[in-house]
């Protein structure tokens, strides 16, 4: 039996994590007028980069500085060991950031590579800020529609600020911020690749979740190139600044360094137990409405906790990811760029149909190698570190960077909740794995990559393509899709009236696009829909 | 019980060898201090047995760095150094130059450092799984 503490907290709806999605659902409720409490297991934000640092140009010539702190990291944390992992979980928060994921969230990883951080904000602290809208097909065959998401789109992109071009065929029409510059390189490829007809590789210029017109105490992109040591202006969103914001707000509270253990029935709603992560001490809340914005597989266990499914196995939709580097011929010998922007230059995106996958479409984005650490730099090159130094000396500024992914079936990954011991605490077990054919997929999606981007004018280097471990795409979801056994299209759980998920377990189907956008505007529709509910 | 000055100062002496053969050159005494640190804090922070004659004569690294995954040990440790090593000025002209001698230049340099990755790549084949072998830490010399 469990001792609650004798006096809970209460409000009208708890939101379980401080995230993209959780900070998205809170604010239609807290617009509402409903006494929100928000729990996120960070204690705080990752620690931003100080506003005077310089740009990663200047430090680069710099020769007067002995040893610049700026690229090592928050902490010395560049230099931790986390390999496969993307170097911005190293380059941009500090150790703390994701140590005790597992342990605070009960989770235990088999061939998956687990990334998860316990600070406000959650991984939107490290986001590339890639943002995509899901269409119909993205969808899948669920109940929920792109248009369905429509609103939502134009909420979440009012709200966060993005920034890009409207396209002629886009729809929702988003209010953009002035779209970042290319580079020379990219503009270049962009041009030949658009010129080409009937390929199945598509480039294009990306929504970035990143201003260019100063939002509150965010200041507009300075193209200082340091995107992947963190954003010093704050012009990436992060929803840790949100918080603020939200703050403001007379019913909106906020809890930090409270883990939720699980979710309970209680006499007028739920009652959420956990624990204090300063202090040790067991903490409650009771909440008539509970959103689930906690993270993909931290929410699949408190749902499945909830509804007593041990031992029940769940699919998790996990997009197998490869890396790859390519060169513009033109821009050898080049020098460095003063300016630059360090994440997404280009969208790349394939339809696969010729090569045995029909109706399949892999995405991803392609980035100037000059704005990422030459030692991440040299271990993906299959030279010597010498060679690789003499290589980046020659050709970084004609080097950029590929991440494409296959949508998330493609990924055999696998949640399953039990009690190891018969009883006490439960224990979300991952699986991780690829479908089987997917390397093979890969291959011929490497091949096809590497002809159509030669016919644009750029050379995949040889021996430069590294399929990434499960996981360490941090691109998965759709454990409890809406539509499905578990969830309906609105959100909430079936079986447990009231509570509702509203991060990306609750994606019908994770595709290939970056899918953190399409989670915040699902989020912003569910609040949108307990808002209502709430107050009609 | 470990003797950890002992095993600090040969991950210092580590340090210095793997940013000496980055380099080309001796190193600061702070990165070398913050490639301890970082070492020591790894699940295994035990120093790499380098060979007597890779601590003489860094630069014999080249033919025996691992390749792909064939030794991750000495490749995370390397990439330690590397990020050190660009963090210092040394590092910092070497990689990137003030002055840069245009695409020819860049395009002769290509080519003679691609045929020496070339002619490196048998005897770091058969070097590098002995070297993989000799010193991972806890693994028979």
């Amino acid at each position: 039996m469990t001792n609650w503490p004798s006096q809970a907290l209460t409000c009208d709806v708890a939101v379980v994590g401080a995230g993209p999605a959780g900070v998205s659902a809170c604010w239609p409720l807290v617009k509402a007028g409903l006494k929100v409490l928000t729990l996120d297991a960070g204690l705080a934000a990752a620690p931003a980069p100080g506003s005077s640092r310089t740009s990663l140009f200047d430090i680069r010539m710099d020769r007067r500085v002995a040893l610049s702190v700026d690229l090592t990291g928050p902490e010395g944390s560049a230099l931790r060991d986390v390999p496969g992992l993307s170097p911005k979980l190293r380059t941009a928060a500090g150790p703390s950031f994701t140590e005790g994921y597992r342990e605070a969230n009960r989770i235990e990883a088999r061939d998956f590579q687990l990334v998860g951080a316990l600070a406000l904000g959650g991984l939107s602290n490290v986001w590339g800020a890639g943002v995509s809208l899901y269409d119909d097909a993205d969808l899948g065959d669920g109940p929920v529609r792109a248009s369905d998401l429509a609103l939502s789109y134009v909420r979440v992109a009012t709200r966060i600020g993005v920034s890009g071009e409207c396209t002629s065929g886009e729809s929702p029409h988003l209010p953009l911020h002035p779209p970042l510059p290319l580079s020379r390189a990219c503009q270049a490829l962009l041009t030949r690749a658009q010129a080409r007809v009937g390929s199945p590789m598509r480039l294009g210029k990306p929504l970035n979740a990143v201003i260019t017109r100063p939002m509150e105490e965010r200041q507009a992109c300075t193209l200082d190139n340091m995107c992947m040591w963190g954003c010093a202006k704050r012009s990436v969103y992060n929803a840790a600044d949100e918080l603020p914001l939200l703050l403001r707000h007379d019913n909106f509270e906020l809890r930090p360094g409270f883990a939720v253990d699980s979710i309970r029935p209680a006499e007028q709603g739920y009652l959420l137990s956990g624990t204090d992560r300063s202090t040790g001490e067991p903490l409650a809340v009771e909440a008539q409405r509970v959103v689930l914005a906690a993270g993909a597989i931290p929410t699949t266990r408190l749902v499945l906790d909830l509804l007593c499914l041990h031992g029940r196995e769940l699919p998790l939709q996990s997009s197998p990811a490869v890396s790859f580097a390519m060169l513009s011929p033109g821009k050898i010998g080049a020098p460095l760029s003063p300016q630059g922007f360090g994440l997404a230059q280009l969208t790349i995106s394939c339809d696969l149909s010729g090569i045995g996958a029909p109706g399949t479409l892999a995405f991803g984005s392609i980035f100037e190698a000059e704005g990422v650490s030459a030692a991440d730099l040299a271990s993906k090159l299959p030279l010597t570190r010498i060679g690789a130094m003499g290589f980046l000396r020659n050709l970084v500024a004609a080097l950029q960077i590929g991440l494409i992914y296959l949508p998330g079936e493609y990924g055999d990954t696998r949640l399953r909740l039990s009690r190891p011991d018969g009883e006490g605490r439960a224990i979300l077990a991952i699986r991780g794995g690829f479908r089987d054919g997917t390397a093979a997929t890969f291959r011929r999606l490497a091949r096809l990559i590497s002809i159509e981007l030669l016919r644009c004018g750029a050379l995949v280097l040889p021996g430069s393509t590294q399929l990434m471990a499960p996981g360490a795409e941090v691109h998965y979801g759709a454990s409890l899709p809406m539509g499905g056994e578990f969830v309906s299209a609105t959100g909430e759980v079936r079986g447990a009236p009231g509570v509702f998920v509203a991060d990306g377990a609750a994606l019908p189907r994770v595709a290939a696009k970056h899918h953190t956008f399409t989670v915040m505007a699902n989020a912003d529709r569910i609040g949108l829909g307990i808002a209502r509910a709430g107050t009609g | 019980m470990r003797n950890s000055s002992l095993e600090n100062s040969s991950l210092e002496n580590e340090g210095r060898v793997l940013m000496r053969y980055l380099l080309g050159r001796a190193p600061a005494e702070e990165p070398v201090r913050l490639y301890a640190a970082a070492v020591a804090r790894q699940p295994e922070p035990e120093p790499l047995r380098l060979p007597r004659a890779v601590m003489r004569y860094p630069w014999l690294l080249r033919v025996m760095e691992p390749i792909g995954k064939q030794a991750p040990h000495v490749s995370s440790r390397l990439r330690i150094a590397m990020i050190l090593a660009e963090a210092t000025p040394a590092g910092r002209e070497r990689l990137f130059p003030a002055s840069r001698g245009g695409k020819t230049r860049a395009l002769i340099g290509l080519v003679a450092m691609m045929t020496t990755e070339a002619a490196l790549l048998l005897p770091r084949a058969v070097l590098a799984r002995w070297l993989a072998r000799r010193i991972v830490p806890g693994s028979p010399e």
